[in-house]
């Protein structure tokens, strides 16, 4: 009789498998582009052919990468993402999505409305990497494969590894972009990723790469302009939160080339918000290593060390100011404000006027640590 | 189960903590930052005052009570009449509570997990398990909390450590933003899943003896903490803007764990948590509206329980969408938790209090 009873049990357990799903049957998208067009939502989604996930081993076709680019268009974004199911011949799954790559004309009109919509229809998962771009999302989508590595090591879907390396612009994920688009005084860097077909020549024949080429300014969901490599430059000090490495490169007085690498950053803002006007005071602790001093003697730590404090400095200025004429608060000012001073925050705001063009730069003082001059030593001074 | 010990004081702290625990942890967190956002762990620090009070007043009680059943003491203490009226509202509370908990985990699953399967599937099998439970009695159910339990809490922490590349705990200020209003009424909300420590009255007929005042502040503490621990992460992984709109925050903070390049989802691990909250809870519920009526094990106590279940199935699936659902429980349902547990915890205390003016010290 219990035997019985399993076994019915077991036997019941197998409707379980009425709708089972296998890996094959399903289109696993990679990578997402959202693009706004005439009033309309323009999606592309990014498939890898399987052989291309995995990374191969022993015999390797090289040349171009099997990614295919689905289009879809709507009224609103999961209305596209409708569009492209009739012509996909099987499931379309969108929680394996790595990126997601929004177009200038979409951050500029409807970046709320297009996040609100993917993370309400629980496609997406809230970890994507987020791009900004003003190319076109479709040849970014295919940029994105080298030689026989697999596409899902490429900058675009794992940006980490080149971050790790280059630390041009902190990579982003969608949890942190809502920062931007929901607190009420906080500006997010959004990356804004370009291709270029400069670098790279497969069999002679230029292959476009995409690359990071700055940001854009998120605030309150909407987009506040872009963001310079020479505002990188300065927000790479003060606003990013995480730092591996970043070259520094300086012109000694006999023209003496000397290459630093940044590997840390420390920054203490102190915001004198009662003054009028506001100001900002900046302290940046740097570390560094020397990665060339040149071959001339000329080169000796000291110098080095106070030639990297003075460019660091004028480095953020120069970012401060370029960016408070474009109204980009990119040291995330307004967000310190809020934070600690609400009342103030609240006051200054009810001014109307863009937050940063209130605020006055201060003094800025960058302390330079050099803590080895790696294989060749350096004098002290 | 014959002539075994009767549970630990441990089994029993582990059982509240999956039964009440959900509650805390889970169900009361979405509600909590609607109504408070930014607030909201303020809220629960502040619940702390009421909640203390409360524990005051069920330890008073419990030191009274001692092991016997509620309602054979109230019928002592206070008569037949406000006895049976005892047993009626509770029964109503239990059985409302097993029906909400049963629907939010059915509702839950379908919109997470199982959109393609009828909720009357998934209803039908999580209550053939509660039922299952709650005829083999609490003994049954505080056992299978001790062996559910560890993995549930490891599960946590879990989360809540993978999860820090995510949180930022500037998002906790500034407080205060909307004023004080919308604190206070948080800490109502927080008090509605944090009073329901008083279900620790119906559990200590099972046991030796009563938790005693420091077994009962470690649960209270327990308690406190699983409502902070995920409101917070809330908070500072999302933003409070988005968290309070979401509908399961503390799903959502699953949903983001992952860790290396490979493993990037490992949400399946929190049905595991959700459903042994669920389940015992449900179960308890349902043991405790029997136990209102008919002590012993009997045909007619089985046949209380299958018909309690029978009832929940459908009521779980036909009665509400979930957008009422929510809507209800926002509004109505979890401040009247909150004064219900409130209210009957004074007329037991005073009940407790009747004893030493009508009866002296007899025993």
């Amino acid at each position: 009789m219990r035997a019985a009873l399993a076994i019915l049990t077991l036997i019941l357990l197998l409707t379980g498998c009425w709708d089972m799903k296998e890996a094959q049957d399903i289109n696993f998208v990679t990578a997402l582009g959202v693009d706004y067009v005439n009033g309309r939502y323009v999606i592309y989604a990014q498939l890898l052919d399987f052989a291309e996930i995995a990374k191969q081993e022993g015999k390797v076709e090289t040349g171009s990468a099997k990614i295919w680019i689905g289009k879809g268009e709507g009224k609103t974004v999961t209305d596209a993402m409708n569009s492209v199911y009739p012509a996909s011949q099987q499931m379309t799954l969108w929680t394996h999505v790595r990126a997601i790559v929004f177009s200038k004309a979409l951050l500029d009109n409807r970046l709320p409305e297009a996040i609100n919509g993917l993370i309400r229809s629980r496609d997406l998962r809230y970890t994507p990497w987020v791009y900004g771009t003003d190319k076109e999302i479709p040849i970014i989508f295919s940029s994105i494969s080298l030689l026989n590595e697999s596409a899902l090591n490429s900058e675009l879907l794992d940006p980490e590894e080149i971050f790790k390396q280059y630390s041009f612009m902190e990579p982003l994920r969608i949890i942190k972009l809502m920062n931007g688009v929901k607190e009420p005084a906080t500006t997010t860097l959004l990356p804004l990723i370009s291709y270029t077909d400069k670098v790279w020549k497969g069999n002679g024949e230029p292959v476009p790469q995409v690359k990071l080429a700055g940001a854009y300014a998120i605030a309150q969901g909407s987009n506040r302009g872009r963001v310079d490599p020479i505002m990188l430059q300065g927000a790479r000090y003060v606003s990013f939160k995480r730092f591996d490495k970043f070259p520094l490169t300086l012109m000694l007085d006999d023209e003496t080339a000397v290459a630093l690498s940044i590997i840390h950053s420390d920054p203490k803002v102190r915001f004198d918000a009662r003054g009028t006007p506001p100001s900002v005071q900046i302290q940046v602790r740097v570390k560094t290593y020397i990665t060339e001093a040149g071959s001339a003697d000329e080169a000796n730590a000291e110098k080095i060390r106070m030639l990297a404090k003075k460019q660091i400095e004028a480095e953020i200025r120069r970012s401060f100011t370029a960016a408070k004429a474009h109204n980009i608060d990119l040291f995330n000012l307004e967000e310190k404000l809020y934070r600690n001073d609400l009342a103030r925050w609240k006051q200054l705001h009810s001014q109307g006027k863009p937050f940063i063009s209130l605020v006055d730069f201060g003094e800025v003082n960058v302390q330079v640590e050099i803590s080895h001059a790696s294989s060749y030593k350096v004098q002290n001074h | 189960m014959i002539n075994t010990p009767k549970p630990t004081k441990l089994q029993a702290i582990m059982t509240l903590m999956l039964t009440v625990g959900i509650t805390n942890h889970v169900f009361i967190i979405p509600a909590l930052l609607q109504i408070a956002k930014r607030d909201a762990w303020v809220s629960v620090i502040l619940a702390v005052i009421p909640f203390a009070l409360m524990i005051g007043l069920i330890l008073f009680a419990s030191s009274r009570i001692g092991t016997q059943p509620l309602p054979d003491w109230i019928r002592h203490r206070l008569g037949r009449i406000p006895a049976f009226l005892f047993q009626c509202a509770l029964s109503l509370f239990f059985f409302v509570t097993a029906w909400f908990s049963l629907f939010d985990t059915v509702m839950w699953m379908k919109v997470t997990f199982l959109p393609y399967t009828p909720l009357i599937a998934t209803s039908i099998i999580l209550m053939a398990l509660c039922l299952i439970g709650a005829l083999k009695g609490m003994k049954a159910i505080t056992l299978t909390s001790a062996i559910l339990l560890p993995l549930v809490v490891i599960l946590g922490f879990y989360v809540a450590i993978v999860n820090v590349e995510h949180k930022d705990y500037h998002l906790l200020f500034p407080l205060f933003e909307f004023g004080w209003s919308p604190v206070l009424r948080g800490v109502l909300y927080a008090c509605s899943g944090l009073f329901e420590l008083f279900f620790i009255l119906f559990l200590h007929p099972y046991l030796k003896a009563p938790l005693n005042k420091k077994q009962m502040i470690i649960l209270a503490v327990i308690l406190f903490g699983l409502t902070l621990g995920p409101l917070t992460g809330a908070i500072v992984e999302f933003n409070p803007f988005e968290a309070a709109i979401q509908r399961y925050p503390a799903y959502e903070e699953w949903r983001i764990a992952g860790f290396g390049k490979y493993v990037s989802q490992t949400d399946f691990f929190s049905i595991y948590q959700w459903l042994s909250g669920s389940c015992i809870r449900i179960s308890f519920a349902l043991i405790i509206i029997a136990d209102m009526w008919i002590k012993r094990s009997s045909r007619k106590r089985a046949t209380l329980l299958v018909s309690v279940t029978v009832l929940l199935v459908p009521l779980s699936c036909y009665v509400f969408t979930d957008v009422m659902f929510q809507h209800l429980m926002i509004r109505y349902i979890f401040p009247a938790n909150a004064y219900f547990i409130a209210f009957m915890t004074l007329v037991v205390f005073a009940a407790a209090l009747v004893r030493t003016s009508k009866k002296g010290r007899s025993a």
